[in-house]
């Protein structure tokens, strides 16, 4: 693990420490589960923090799997293994992750999808980026979350759209333009935004790219995020 | 949602931890399957898998001491102890991208990263069962190695279904390319590429170049394959493999070297690289490869006595005659004493006590080797024969080193790269004209033991005919034409009288034996189709997989 000068790489250094968080996370959340499981909701009174825990715990989680898949592909470690998929089915595979924690909360989430809708993707890359939407859209939902999948202009489009305050300004995103600026003020490191524009980048036909967009026209003007795949 | 099970399912869980493997147990049960069974290590996979058959095999990559799970995987693929119908799943916590790509290279039908919860199981499983019910047929077909049937039934299966339609396209060109019908898996790649860019498709076109011998346009192929998917591991393979076709034996190597790097726990990619870089004579190379392949052939059944000689010699090479003798005392012990491990040890050894300058050593090591290579000259491979041929020669036994060496030649009469060894290796001892001459006298002979087994088989005289075909073979076991031959004349007998399973065997043995080298592949595949063919028509043999459909 070092370069003919001797010294440490320190992106092989940094990626295995962020798997070895990955794993820790992972146990820890297996914990919460397990612990969850076992008590009900009228004989434990901290089951709402609990599912603050979890909620932190998948988000940590997700955000780290997003670090190193974004290393994997900046070291071209990560071929995208394109297949053809059903839209349905990583939508609900994204649905069934995240279904038990918006209970908690009391979001409702539906999914609306056609059964014979077809695309080219990597499923696992996709899928982690839909859930990692949904995982956000999470935290500004009021009681709504809608996914679905559509085709437009012979793209395959997956959108997430929530009934919250919608994004701010700085989130929005059309299709041309480049990844959304990095602000440490506003509270966003970016990484979501970049990892939607890495996955959606990978997605390649002919002379046609993947990208996503953002807009404030969810439900009832809530937050909407759509994936294109071409 | 719709309502699943995996009842009528059987499941075994492979893990290493207690713990792990009764949370993944009390994870199915809900699902109520037929049986669940559990390993904890690899050999116990192994020999579960040799008792009986599972639907759904879930194996933990890592399972501390002995095998891995990619090592079971490539383990029951390699003695076919899993069948097409079943659902090989590698749980892993991917301790590093390199394996991860080792695991995936091996192609489990599926992957799921630790921690597996209720709902990813669920995910997975409810896919594998919904394909494993649609694609019963086939993959049944596939099981009985009923390969044009199951062509058959996946064109039915294509013709109103869209379902799996591209994975069933890539099954079918795989088996179109290994019946040998190029021509209708080239055609099938070209409409799925002219549809979408899928590196399956384009990797088949390459493969089929190869085979054609067309080596420059299958170059062209690979290289667009690593343009755009530089993850593409098997393409580093192929394109080494085309380039040294090529005669540009450099650059093979380095596309050799960048797929390790890439992919480094394949033990034949390994070895791969270390038989190059060898004949490039860069020793650093061919060492850190051997070395690395035996790490990775610890556990797996795919290591062989040759790859401890491989650096054994590699050592002697560098003078480090102790360290090369260690080596070659290790083959017996990791090999338990097989003819094989004690043909390789000796042979090496010899060689290494020359260079110690110990020549009673080296005599004895060396007499052992020729009198195992002369029971059981099956053992005998183009390296051992060579290095056994060079220490005759050390030790003036020039009857016993041409006998050896016209043993090589009968078995690699058209292998230009073997020829050019033992050219080379008489010219060293000053014996080339001689060399010359037991290469063309031998050939000659082998030409007329053809001619006369054809001329026989043309009279009618088929029996006279495989007997004749069935000595030869068992002067030169490698012969590829000797074998296709005796092949040809058991299948001839079978057309003539009744096809018998025994008769059969024999003939698919000559064929396995014959190799499948692109220069016989044709008529090895036909003879292959026929014996196919001639399988079909016999009665059902006692069905292994007669269950409940």
């Amino acid at each position: 693990m070092s370069d003919d000068t001797g010294k440490p790489d320190f992106n092989i250094i940094l990626a295995n420490a962020v798997h070895d968080m990955k794993n820790s996370v992972g146990m820890l959340l297996a914990a919460l589960d397990e612990i969850d499981s076992r008590c009900s909701p009228d004989s434990c009174a901290s089951r709402d923090q609990f599912s603050q825990l979890r909620y932190e715990g998948k988000r940590l989680s997700s955000n780290l799997v997003q670090v190193l898949t974004l290393y994997r592909i900046n070291e071209s470690r990560y071929t995208p293994n394109i297949t053809e998929n059903d839209a349905s089915d990583v939508l609900e595979e994204c649905l069934l992750d995240n279904e038990g924690l918006l209970a908690l909360k009391g979001i409702d989430i539906e999914m609306d999808c056609n059964d014979d809708l077809q695309g080219f993707f990597d499923n696992e890359l996709v899928s982690g980026l839909i859930s990692s939407v949904i995982n956000n859209a999470y935290k500004y939902a009021r009681s709504r979350i809608h996914i679905g999948a559509g085709r437009e202009n012979g793209y395959l489009t997956l959108y997430v759209k929530d009934d919250g305050n919608g994004f701010p300004p700085s989130m929005l995103h059309e299709q041309g333009q480049g990844t959304p600026a990095i602000s440490f003020r506003s509270g966003s490191t970016g990484l979501g935004l970049y990892f939607a524009a890495t996955i959606a980048a990978l997605h390649r036909h002919d002379d046609r790219q993947g990208f996503f967009t953002t807009g404030n026209d969810g439900i009832n003007g809530g937050g909407r995020f759509t994936l294109y795949l071409p | 949602m719709a309502i699943w099970s995996l009842k009528h399912r059987t499941i075994l869980i492979v893990d290493d931890f207690p713990e792990m493997r009764s949370t993944l147990r009390s994870m199915l049960i809900p699902w109520q399957p037929e049986r669940i069974e559990t390993a904890r290590n690899g050999d116990d996979a192994i020999e579960k898998l040799q008792q009986s058959r599972y639907d759904i095999i879930l194996c933990d990559y890592n399972l501390g001491e002995g095998k891995n799970g990619q090592q079971v995987l490539e383990e029951a693929r390699h003695r076919s102890l899993l069948p097409f119908s079943s659902a090989f799943i590698m749980v892993s916590a991917e301790t590093s991208a390199q394996m991860v790509m080792g695991a995936m290279e091996t192609q489990p039908d599926g992957y799921i990263s630790k921690p597996v919860t209720r709902v990813s199981l669920q995910v997975r499983l409810k896919k594998f069962v919904r394909k494993q019910d649609e694609l019963r047929t086939i993959t049944r077909a596939m099981d009985r190695k009923q390969y044009p049937a199951a062509i058959e039934l996946i064109d039915r299966h294509l013709e109103d279904n869209n379902k799996y339609r591209f994975e069933l396209y890539k099954l079918k060109s795989d088996l179109l390319i290994r019946a040998g019908d190029y021509e209708r898996a080239g055609n099938l790649c070209e409409a799925v590429l002219a549809g979408r860019e899928l590196p399956w498709a384009r990797f088949d076109m390459g493969r089929i170049a190869f085979f054609r011998q067309d080596y420059p346009c299958a170059a062209g192929l690979f290289e667009k394959i690593l343009a755009g998917n530089p993850g593409f591991i098997a393409a580093y393979d192929w394109l080494a493999k085309t380039r040294d076709r090529l005669g540009e034996h450099g650059e093979a190597q380095q596309v050799l070297m960048e797929g390790v790097e890439r992919s480094p726990q394949s033990l034949p990619r390994q070895r791969a690289l270390a038989e190059l870089a060898d004949r490039n004579e860069d020793i650093e190379v061919t060492e850190a490869a051997c070395r690395k392949a035996i790490r990775i052939g610890k556990g797996s059944i795919l290591r062989e006595p040759a790859d401890y000689a491989a650096l054994a010699r590699v050592l002697v090479q560098k003078e480090s005659s102790a360290e090369a003798l260690r080596v070659a005392q290790s083959i017996n012990r990791e090999f338990d004493h097989s003819s094989l491990a004690r043909l390789e040890a000796a042979t090496v050894s010899s060689s290494i006590y020359t260079t110690m300058g110990n020549k009673n050593e080296s005599a004895g090591a060396l007499s052992d080797a020729l009198s195992i290579a002369a029971q059981q000259p099956g053992l005998l491979s183009a390296d051992i024969g060579l290095s056994l041929a060079h220490s005759c020669l050390a030790h003036n036994r020039q009857e016993d080193a041409d006998l050896i060496i016209r043993q090589l030649i009968c078995d690699h009469e058209d292998d230009d790269a073997v020829l050019a060894k033992i050219t080379q290796l008489y010219d060293e001892a000053g014996s080339g004209d001689a060399i010359s001459e037991l290469i063309e006298t031998t050939r000659k002979e082998i030409i007329a033991i053809n001619n006369e087994g054809v001329k026989l088989l043309k009279d009618g005289d088929v029996e006279a005919s495989i007997e004749l075909f069935t000595r030869a073979a068992h002067g030169m076991p490698h012969n590829p034409v000797v074998n296709l031959n005796a092949a040809q004349s058991l299948i001839r007998l079978m057309r003539d009288t009744v096809p018998g399973r025994e008769t059969l065997a024999k003939a698919l043995g000559f064929i396995q034996a014959a190799g499948n080298s692109e220069m016989h592949r044709e008529r090895h595949n036909r003879l292959l189709n026929t014996c196919r063919e001639l399988a079909a028509s016999l009665p059902a043999e006692n069905d292994t997989d007669a269950e409940p459909a």
